[in-house]
């Protein structure tokens, strides 16, 4: 079953991946930008709902994780003088580390008080941005577009805002997190991480130590969070505490619940699905949330378990 | 619990019986580690384990099923005893990773084998008959590889069919593991149990072989009748 399932899923998710490339070819302007950033955002939720959907951790403060890696990346290419390269390779390692100190504490919490501590470090988190303004540039964030140099690609230069490197960058994050966590997934690993999601005292006392598997899950999803945070920094070129405020917590888990919880390429769809959404009705209304509230609604409703949860649910049983 | 000496019998099938309240799951709690006791030491195999977590215990040989079925209800049958059977295997080859799948479904379809559920590998646990719930468990808590397999009234909302057949399933396991069973159902204590510990109000009142303890007076008085 598992191996099936391994199968299925890579084709299917080859084959959406597949279509994203393609499709970078006959989007117009303002769509292939947006996909960039729904991807990069995709990747950023696939995190998430590793901990969420996977572990079955709530956590209210991941944008914590997003913004000390697009900080920690961008801080260091600017004030440093680390490369891109250098500043991504020091933002995952920022961040893998703020994860693994932050589990060590929050992890001794469990249900809403763990919820409320994530929270809590969040906002503490953002606080900090704003307090220590000098250095970061508080509210009005910063650019780092001149500190970025160019990309030489088969012998041609590429900016890092030019769109097609925006894109399959986006692309390329999101195909290895797709597969990174659908290998987890369905490995052992992942069986105890699901364990943990449906009975925690009974994985315990299958002799599971649950704590030690949790922290892996926080610091790791942490990690893929920071990670994005950090691609974005340098495929966007700014870095701004609106990426650390609490609506970025709250963002993932509904594209996490609305794409399909414990599925991998939930988040996705989710993410998609909110950002037009939200795209669409604003121009049409500036009540836009509250429209955008009710179509959530009423989408759980015929979906209880997200989109493609529900879907698993009634008609793909193998789907991870 | 109050001033408790409790010493578990081997080779036999151990019984605790007692009114509620008497303490008999807080001391199997103590025993497997959901709970520490604020004195006195629980001594395992020559080893004083009281402040060992409850997963190290397991991983030492003492395994619990929950008085209330404790299952994964969402998953099938077969990633119920996968779970478990995955961790055992991991004890003997020390490489969680590569944890052949193909192993793991063999010792699966014994497991659920030795209970009397193969071919319900695909049902979704929670939509089995509570009957076959508790079956589920007793093969998850043998897929841990126990040496002490503590059954904490395990015929519990049984009808009497399902009890024979859980009566039988006892007998046969505790041919190669120890048991330690808490039950309030004396039908199924004295035909299974070679040896009882009576317990009351947090204290031990009697222990004795099952002819011993029925022919006991404070225990007559206290919980069998006459």
């Amino acid at each position: 079953m598992k191996r099936k399932s391994l199968i299925y899923s890579l084709f299917l998710k080859g084959g959406v991946l597949l279509l994203l490339f393609l499709m970078q070819f006959i989007l117009p302007t303002y769509h292939h930008s947006s996909f960039s950033k729904i991807m990069i955002l995709a990747s950023y939720a696939i995190g998430y709902n590793f901990l969420l959907g996977y572990t079955g951790l709530m956590s209210l403060g991941h944008a914590m994780f997003f913004a000390s890696g697009m900080y920690s990346s961008g801080l260091s290419i600017l004030y440093l003088g680390f490369t891109p390269l250098e500043g991504m390779i020091f933002g995952t390692m920022f961040t893998l580390t703020m994860s693994l100190i932050f589990g060590l504490f929050a992890l001794r919490t469990s249900g809403v008080s763990f919820l409320i501590v994530t929270l809590m470090f969040g906002q503490t988190f953002f606080l900090a941005i704003l307090y220590y303004n000098e250095f970061t540039f508080g509210q009005d964030g910063f650019s780092i577009t001149n500190y970025l140099g160019s990309l030489v690609i088969f012998g041609k230069e590429h900016l890092y805002s030019d769109p097609s490197i925006r894109y399959n960058f986006a692309l390329i994050l999101l195909a290895v997190y797709l597969l990174i966590t659908t290998i987890i997934i369905l490995s052992p690993i992942g069986r105890i991480l699901i364990a943990i999601r449906e009975n925690e005292a009974r994985t315990q006392l299958l002799g599971y130590n649950v704590f030690s598997y949790k922290l892996f899950a926080l610091t790791f999803s942490g990690a893929l969070a920071g990670i994005s945070g950090a691609m974005h920094a340098l495929l966007f070129s700014y870095i701004g505490t609106t990426f650390a405020e609490i609506h970025h917590s709250i963002s993932p888990l509904l594209w996490t619940l609305l794409g399909g919880a414990g599925t991998v390429i939930g988040p996705l769809l989710g993410t998609g699905i909110m950002y037009y959404l939200i795209d669409f009705i604003s121009g049409i209304t500036s009540n836009y949330l509250l429209v955008v509230g009710v179509l959530l609604v009423l989408t759980i409703i015929w979906f209880p378990l997200g989109i493609m949860g529900t879907i698993r649910q009634r008609w793909l049983k193998w789907l991870p | 619990m109050n001033d408790v000496n409790f010493s578990l019998r081997h080779d036999r099938i151990h019984a605790i019986i007692g009114p509620n309240g008497a303490g008999k799951t807080t001391l199997v709690n103590l025993i497997c580690g959901r709970e520490t006791p604020t004195s006195g030491s629980i001594i395992y195999k020559g080893k004083e384990i009281s402040q060992q977590s409850s997963a190290k215990r397991v991983q030492s040989g003492i395994v619990y099923t929950f008085q209330v079925t404790s299952i994964f209800s969402n998953l099938s049958c077969y990633e119920n005893v996968a779970i478990s059977v995955q961790r055992s295997l991991k004890a003997l080859q020390g490489k969680l990773l590569m944890v052949s799948e193909s192993v793991i479904e063999k010792h699966v379809s014994k497991s659920l084998g030795r209970v009397g559920l193969n071919g319900k590998e695909n049902q979704t646990a929670g939509t089995l008959p509570y009957g076959h719930q508790k079956l589920l468990e007793v093969a998850m808590s043998l897929a841990a590889d126990p040496e002490l397999l503590i059954l904490d009234e395990p015929t519990q909302g049984l009808a009497q069919a399902e009890i024979e057949n859980l009566i039988a399933l006892i007998r046969d396991i505790s041919k190669s593991v120890n048991v330690l069973l808490i039950e309030h159902n004396m039908g199924v204590v004295f035909s299974l149990a070679e040896y009882v510990t009576v317990m009351d109000s947090g204290t031990i009142m009697a222990e004795g072989t099952p002819s011993e303890i029925e022919n006991n007076r404070g225990v007559q008085d206290l919980y069998l009748g006459n």
